[in-house]
């Protein structure tokens, strides 16, 4: 999926610390340009700190970071052009209308009124901005509020689009509608996103993921090798409780079985394929799970959880 | 050419949610209103009584109508002194709420430089307050006017908007400097409260500074909002002490104006030196200029390395 072959950021040891702690811990990784690139981890993980380091607003304590080629630190002017953010909590002001915020904000960019008009135009229509133009930010529903954030961010048609959890707290509609959006610009203009989540599901869809805990990457790749490296499959196979087929199991490698109702779950890691075909005259009925993201997550930080159970 | 552009946007911004936002509008009104209270209940009548005495003493020369607007100059005087620095104070609650909800990072984040944010959230205080005051100015004006002459010439008024506008940049810069070390709403909200409460009687609005002891009015003194406060009185109240100097004619060689002068704090007075008007200005500028540049010098280290 990943569009080109150029780096939209590269980070190398990156840290930062406040006094005793450290809320970023010797991290680095690349976000290839034109990548849906998720950041995962628990509240506290760091993952704000290193989006607010990579967008200009804290300083580093050390490392180096180059983001569109642009050095952090030196450049950071040409960055900031290159850069939108949604930030996870609104930064519009709720005492102006949703003209009134936008036009200030393109102000700060350098565009004059006219300008400002004419980036808008095609988000009005895609983000149905013309029905909440005139209202007060504070009168708009979580869903308005959200679309309003994003053309926000994407007023000065940056090339990355940063998302420090950009949904949460909405309802599933909302956040539905959120993602559509996101994937429609992901198409359109080759954006390179950069998010940042708490919600498992949401990094499937990601070209790579970032797993970080306590300030540190613990973990990183596709979803696909996530899951495979750090999740059991689960073959859920209907058979009978039998002697014979317990004997089956204990002397595959599974980790873990158990029989519920009619069927086995056996969580089972490598050699899935070898366990069926070695038994498939008496393994007949059965499905293969592979893990979620849930599990990875889990797996990788809350370490006595134990990926089969769901 | 974009750096304008950038600043305007800024103080666009800063200003729409100042007037956008009825309960700090209201609140920066408060204490000019409690001043206007607390003269319409019990500090006119008293003030007018007591010139009253005075002015029998020479023979009926000064009328009852010039005594009361002479107090009106003065209650006006108390009302723009204590806006001037109410007003200010709570149009740079912005900042500091701001700051506290991290939509600061919204603007650091922009090509924006730290030193116009910083010029966006002054200029656009400077503008709400002075615009806020010259309407209460004029209405005052307006007001009193109606109820007798004010012996005012249209230099007087123009100065006096000079005046204003000398206090809301001196005061802005003064209340910035001060905003910068508040992290969240309810400090400064506190101290919003205590200075509301303070600010009438440190520019001599309730009491007259005179009636406090030397070293508390050399304080007072000091701080620019009073010598503000000092120029507008004497704007606003030379055209009636004039006139009531007319009609005495001299027969007492000027000793109930010059008395006047002393008692309602018509000069910046620290120790026993007398500054003219001109020194006061002078000062009031310099301070300003102090509190700018330490604002201008300070926020860009404190708004990143948090």
């Amino acid at each position: 999926m990943s569009g080109g072959n150029l780096k939209a950021i590269e980070v190398n040891n990156l840290y930062k610390k406040y006094n005793e702690l450290t809320a970023v811990d010797n991290i680095s990784f690349e976000v290839q340009e034109g990548e849906l690139f998720a950041f995962l981890g628990e509240n506290g993980a760091g993952k704000s700190t290193t989006i607010n380091i990579l967008s200009t607003i804290l300083d580093k304590t050390s490392g180096t970071v180059e983001v569109m080629g642009h050095k952090l630190g030196i450049e950071d002017d040409a960055i900031r052009n290159d850069i939108g953010i949604v930030f996870q909590n609104s930064v519009l002001d709720y005492e102006l209308t949703v003209k009134q915020n936008l036009m200030t904000r393109g102000a700060y960019y350098g565009y004059c009124k006219k300008d400002i008009i004419d980036r808008i135009k095609d988000f009005r229509e895609e983000f149905s901005l013309d029905e909440i133009w005139n209202r007060k930010y504070s009168k708009l529903s979580g869903g308005q509020r959200r679309r309003v954030d994003i053309v926000r961010a994407l007023l000065h048609r940056p090339k990355i689009l940063f998302m420090d959890e950009p949904t949460t707290g909405l309802d599933p509609m909302t956040r539905r509608l959120v993602w559509d959006y996101i994937n429609n610009l992901r198409k359109k203009e080759n954006l390179t996103i950069f998010l940042t989540t708490h919600y498992m599901e949401e990094t499937a869809e990601a070209d790579n993921v970032v797993i970080m805990d306590k300030g540190r990457i613990i973990a990183e790749g596709t979803p696909a090798e996530l899951k495979s490296r750090y999740t059991d499959k689960k073959i859920i196979w209907y058979a009978d409780n039998t002697n014979e087929n317990k004997e089956i199991i204990e002397k595959s490698k599974a980790s873990k079985y158990q029989y519920e109702a009619d069927h086995y779950s056996i969580c089972m890691n490598e050699d899935v394929t070898d366990f069926i075909w070695n038994n498939r005259n008496i393994i007949q009925d059965y499905e293969i799970i592979k893990g979620t993201m849930d599990d990875v997550f889990l797996n990788l930080t809350g370490k006595e959880m134990v990926a089969c159970n769901e | 050419m974009n750096d304008l552009i950038r600043i305007k946007g800024l103080i666009k911004r800063n200003i729409l949610i100042f007037f956008n936002n009825k309960g700090l509008v209201f609140f920066s009104m408060l204490t000019p209103i409690i001043v206007l209270m607390l003269y319409l209940l019990f500090l006119k009548s008293e003030m007018t009584s007591s010139l009253e005495r005075v002015a029998n003493g020479l023979e009926g020369l000064v009328s009852t109508r010039d005594i009361d607007q002479l107090v009106n100059g003065l209650l006006l005087a108390g009302i723009l002194g204590s806006a001037l620095i109410t007003i200010p104070c709570n149009a740079l609650q912005i900042f500091v709420r701001d700051r506290e909800e991290n939509v600061d990072y919204d603007m650091i984040s922009t090509p924006v430089k730290r030193i116009h944010i910083i010029l966006g959230y002054y200029l656009a205080s400077v503008i709400a307050s002075f615009a806020q005051t010259t309407v209460v100015m004029l209405g005052g004006i307006g007001i009193l006017y109606a109820q007798g002459d004010m012996y005012l010439q249209l230099s007087d008024i123009v100065y006096l908007i000079v005046a204003v506008f000398l206090g809301t940049i001196s005061s802005t810069g003064f209340f910035m400097f001060i905003m910068m070390f508040f992290r969240n709403v309810t400090t400064s909200s506190a101290f919003m409260g205590i200075l509301s409460a303070v600010a009438g009687f440190v520019i001599g609005a309730y009491i007259p500074l005179s009636e406090f002891n030397k070293s508390i009015q050399n304080i007072c003194n000091l701080i620019p909002a009073t010598g503000v406060t000092i120029i507008i009185r004497n704007l606003l109240t030379s055209g009636v002490l004039e006139h009531m100097d007319e009609c005495i004619g001299g027969i007492d060689g000027g000793a109930f104006v010059s008395s006047m002068g002393e008692v309602f704090s018509f000069y910046t007075t620290i120790g026993s030196n007398s500054w003219t008007l001109m020194q006061t200005c002078v000062y009031i500028v310099v301070m300003t200029i102090i509190f700018v540049a330490a604002v201008g010098i300070i926020y860009p280290k404190v708004c990143k390395n948090r």
